[in-house]
Order: structure tokens, then sequence, then C-alpha cells
């Protein structure tokens, strides 16, 4: 996963572990979504408006959540391809459809994650709306941010580890 | 042949149907957690269910073993469509009574293959 930005604590997440979001990340927009992800450098960051962001927990040997977060123009642009809609047709359907990315993303995530024996559980989606949203998680934690291209709308995903187990 | 897609989010119902219909079904149904799909079958039911694992108030294998339970019902063949992908889940699946199982993400393709396979064994 080169040119992922990485915050002062990302050492502590392991790389198969960001190698597997990314390969799940891929996989997920260009079999359901129908939209490849192209990743993109990080440096220097883009502006673009940051109106929606999903999180889906997990809870295992380690615990942490995923966040996705996107312009609402990103999200329509999700709905309309999962739905097999026009962009102009979608509306109501954002929440859900953004929300059931993430969860896939994460649910793919803690089975890559699994080991024999363990048991992970995610949470229900969960969807924020608004502008400039941040995925900033306080203290001592482990995070990673990779930014990828839909078309011309940017995705990006993070993973956030608060406990490795260790 | 009415199919009842259960699942939280109404979008991974939605696109279940959808590809449900191409495949000519038109008589579907929809429910959002288990307890409400065992209601709805209870009312009218189906020839087949393909069902969500994390839902709220049932999990999906909860819902299988409820419905394998009720006599009059326990036959409807169930596919499950879940990020679940370890092989103890499977497990757990199979075990609650479940006939198949397709493991989120899946390519249109492959959710025609289960559907078609579970459908021509009725």
């Amino acid at each position: 996963m080169s040119n992922a930005t990485v915050s002062a604590d990302a050492a502590a997440v392991p790389g198969y572990a960001i190698s597997h979001l990314h390969e799940i990340a891929l996989e997920v927009f260009s079999t359901m979504v129908r939209c490849p992800l192209i990743a993109r450098p990080n440096d220097p960051p883009r502006v673009y408006p940051r109106d929606i962001a999903g999180t889906v927990a997990f809870s295992g040997s380690w615990t942490g959540y995923v966040s996705m977060v996107t312009s609402q123009q990103g999200a329509r642009h999700i709905t309309a391809a999962l739905l097999e809609m026009e962009p102009t047709e979608v509306d109501s359907q954002v929440r859900d459809a953004f929300g059931e990315v993430v969860n896939m993303v994460t649910g793919s995530f803690r089975s890559r994650m699994v080991k024999p024996g363990e048991t992970w559980a995610i949470t229900m989606p969960v969807v924020a709306t608004g502008h400039d949203l941040a995925i900033e998680p306080p203290g001592d934690v482990g995070h990673v941010a990779r930014s990828y291209l839909m078309d011309t709308e940017v995705v990006d995903i993070h993973l956030v580890v608060t406990n490795l187990g260790r | 042949m009415r199919v009842l897609v259960v699942d939280d989010s109404s979008t991974m119902r939605r696109i279940i149907i959808n590809t449900l219909r191409k495949l000519g079904y038109e008589d579907t149904c929809e429910a959002g957690d288990g307890r409400e799909a065992l209601k709805s079958l209870t009312a009218t039911p189906a020839d087949m269910v393909v069902t969500d694992w994390n839902m709220p108030e049932m999990t999906g294998p909860e819902f299988v073993e409820a419905l394998r339970a009720m006599p009059d019902l326990a036959k409807i063949p169930v596919l499950m469509v879940t990020t679940q992908a370890a092989k103890e889940d499977v497990i757990v699946a199979m075990r609650a009574g479940v006939n198949d199982y397709l493991i989120k993400p899946f390519t249109p393709d492959a959710l025609k293959d289960k559907l078609l396979t579970l459908l021509a064994r009725e």
C-alpha cells in the first residue's frame, strides 16, 4: 500500500492488514459497485467536499474501525451504480447504499483477519453527513488512510486500530 | 415461484431482487430481519429464501434454524449471502440449515449461478 497517508502511530498497524484492506476495497468496487477504484497519491492531499462518512467497527483479537469518506456526488455515484439507477434518480437510498459498501469492505476485512478459533464481530454501519468531515481518532491508536479515485470522485478509506491485542 | 429476500440493507435487497427479475423471477418479497421474514412466510409461504447473516433481531443462522423448526416451512431452500467467509462460518450456516452460501462481494454472474442452482433443485 505505497503512498498511503499514515499517522504518527501507523507503524502500529501491521502491513498485511493494510494490504488486505486495499485489496478488498478494490474488489468491492470492481465487483459490486462496478466502478473501479484507482489508488492515487495522497501527497499533496486533494481538496474535495468531504460530505459523507460511513463507519463500521470490528472487534475480535483486534478492535478498531473502517471508515470511508467521499463527497455527496461520489456517494450518489456509488448508489446509482449499485442499484442500477441514474444518478439523478438517486435520493433517499444514499445512506443505506453507502453504509452497505462500508459494511462489505469491513466484513471482508474481518473475514481476512480472523484466524481459526477466533471470533470477530462487526457493527451495523453508521453514516454521517455534513461538511468537511474528518476521521481523526484521538489518542495513541494506529491510523492508516488511503485515497482513491472513482472516475473523478475522491474516496478515502481509513483503517483505525484501537487495540492490536498485544 | 415466490422468492423472499431477507436483509437489513435495502440496498442489498434491491441488488438481489434486480438479479432475480433479470432471471425472470418477478414474484419477490422482502423483509428487513429474521422476525419480519418469519411473519411474512407464515402469512404467505415462499418457494425460496435469500438471507443475510448480520441482521438486527436475529442473525441469519438463527432465522434459518427457526425456519427449519416450522413444519410447514422447513423445506424451503435457503441461500445465505454474506461477508462471513471463514470455513467455521460456512459450517455454522450449513448446520443451521442453509442450502447454499455466497460470499460478498460477488459478481452478478456468481449470484445468478447460485440462484439458478438452488432454483433448479426445486
